[in-house]
């Protein structure tokens, strides 16, 4: 799975290709790093994810929840159409804050 | 020694001068005998200590012992004064192998013990003051030093294998004892048929079910922990005393009550993991013809009537998702023919080679197609065509699968 920060908006990230439980750990260490430069709020674009398993929505419930804990925006952006089925199935999509947008040119 | 350095025998004759000439002549030859000895001598012990250090045993891993060993050979070896390892040093420095005067007429080595890119110290040694360290003594030192490095890393290498075999005994002992959770026997109810079918992907997950009589009815449960491996099935373990614990709580036919109660029991454990549960409770009244289903995020559901099979989606998000709330649920008919399917994305979610999901949609359509086959035979055609679609792709998740048939009309008891 690639991740790719916006270089126009750094809150932007987006993932491209399958989040599953072999990539929760590298998208948790590029969100701590980003933290640590001081860029808290997040908004995670998933229209090139073609697949997501139940570690990787439990990896966006804790970004949520640790945004709401700290006071800091989580948002997931444009889900493909993969991910909003998983979401609306498992009634996830209830908990976490959605958004379809119109791309932010890199 | 040459036959030109003997003394010849006229020179030995001259009364004036030979006998002088003689002694002087018998002392340097003697010198040298003398230090060809030592030189024999010296090369003797240094082949012995080579032997000794070429000699392997399993008590040679240790690492003290093989530092030990290399210090005292090294000592023999070099003719050495002093010879020490020390633990540390420069790491970065490149492969150095110093010589330096130490301004009394002794040299001075320190050789660095590496192995690849691992470091472990240096070997020191300082010559004695009749002999200055030379350059064959730099590479003996350096193939000291070498070889060193190579027991040190077996050492290493032995530990660590010793480490994971341990560990992963302890993980089989633990995923053992986690999926017992699951080893009650299913009730026995007239009228109903009940199977089960659960498969970990590794030595244990996070799936769970559980069936319980209450009343004249049934209640069942049916999980999945987010996440894999041990770490799931633990959750799973508590998971499953949770739903046992509130099927005896909860009176007959409130499915969601049931479910309210083990999202209360379990939502505070869920919140420290950041882990969550999909799970359906469901309870089954064959007085009333009903089957009351509450569903946390949980898929695929499927109720088969009169042969049409239809998806029954969640309520809600998965427990652990939001505090512990209360739980609605819905009410289907069940009568005599009708099945209740439950599954786990251990069906849904496998891929075959091409990367293609077996998915929902083909999960319900066989399902659907099956017709009164009984439920046992419902798991095994349901495991053989996900088998049969993953082909040689391994098995991307837990799968669990639980089927409740209500008896055809005319066979109720």
């Amino acid at each position: 799975m690639e991740i790719a920060q916006n270089q126009n908006d750094p809150s932007m990230v987006a993932l491209h290709g399958r989040f599953d439980a072999n990539e929760c750990d590298r998208l948790d260490a590029f969100v701590q790093r980003m933290r640590e430069k001081g860029q808290a709020d997040l908004k995670l674009d998933l229209s090139a994810v073609s697949f997501v398993d139940s570690s990787a929505l439990a990896s966006l419930v804790w970004l949520s929840k640790w945004a709401t804990a700290n006071n800091q925006r989580f948002e997931v952006h444009n889900p493909s159409d993969s991910v909003s089925v998983i979401l609306e199935i498992t009634a996830i999509d209830r908990a976490l804050t959605i958004r379809n947008t119109s791309p932010v040119p890199q | 020694m040459t036959a030109e350095t003997l003394p010849s025998a006229e020179a030995s004759s001259d009364p004036s001068t030979g006998s002088s000439a003689g002694s002087a002549e018998i002392g340097r030859l003697r010198h040298q005998l003398e230090e060809l000895t030592d030189a024999h001598v010296l090369a003797n012990e240094q082949f012995l200590a080579l032997h000794r250090l070429s000699e392997f045993s399993s008590a040679s891993l240790d690492p003290e012992v093989a530092v030990k060993r290399t210090v005292d050979e090294a000592r023999t070896l070099l003719g050495a004064a002093q010879t020490a390892y020390r633990v540390g040093g420069d790491a970065t420095s490149p492969n150095p192998t110093l010589s330096y005067d130490r301004g009394d007429g002794q040299t001075a080595l320190v050789v660095p013990v590496r192995s690849d890119d691992q470091y472990f110290g240096v070997l020191e040694v300082v010559s004695s003051p009749r002999h200055r360290f030379s350059t064959a003594d730099m590479k003996l030192t350096e193939a000291l030093c070498n070889q060193l490095a190579m027991v040190l890393k077996l050492s290493t290498l032995h530990h660590e294998a010793i480490e994971r075999t341990i560990i992963e005994r302890d993980y089989n002992t633990a995923s053992i004892l986690a999926q017992a959770a699951l080893n009650r026997p299913l009730p026995v109810v007239e009228g109903l048929e009940l199977a089960t079918f659960n498969r970990p992907a590794r030595a244990a997950g996070g799936d769970f079910y559980a069936a319980a009589r209450c009343g004249d009815g049934l209640y069942l449960a049916l999980g999945d922990v987010s996440g894999k491996g041990l770490p799931a099935a633990l959750i799973m373990s508590s998971a499953t005393s949770a739903t046992y614990s509130a099927f005896e709580r909860c009176s007959a036919g409130t499915a969601n009550v049931a479910l309210s109660e083990i999202d209360r029991q379990l939502s505070s454990y869920l919140a420290e993991t950041g882990l969550f549960i999909t799970i359906v409770v469901a309870y089954v009244d064959l007085k009333q013809n009903q089957i009351q289903l509450s569903n946390a995020g949980h898929s695929p559901v499927i109720i088969t009537q009169d042969g049409k099979a239809t998806n029954s989606y969640a309520d809600g998000p998965p427990i652990g998702v939001l505090e512990a709330r209360t739980h609605g649920s819905r009410s289907w008919d069940f009568n005599p023919g009708d099945m209740l399917f439950l599954g786990t994305d251990g069906c849904t979610d496998q891929t075959n080679a091409g990367g293609a999901l077996f998915g929902e949609d083909r999960v319900t359509r066989l399902i659907g197609n099956l017709g009164n086959i009984p439920a046992t035979e419902v798991l095994t055609r349901l495991t053989r065509d996900v088998d049969e679609f993953a082909g040689d792709e391994d098995q991307i998740d837990d799968l669990t699968a639980m089927v409740v048939r209500r008896d055809p009309e005319g066979q109720d008891k």
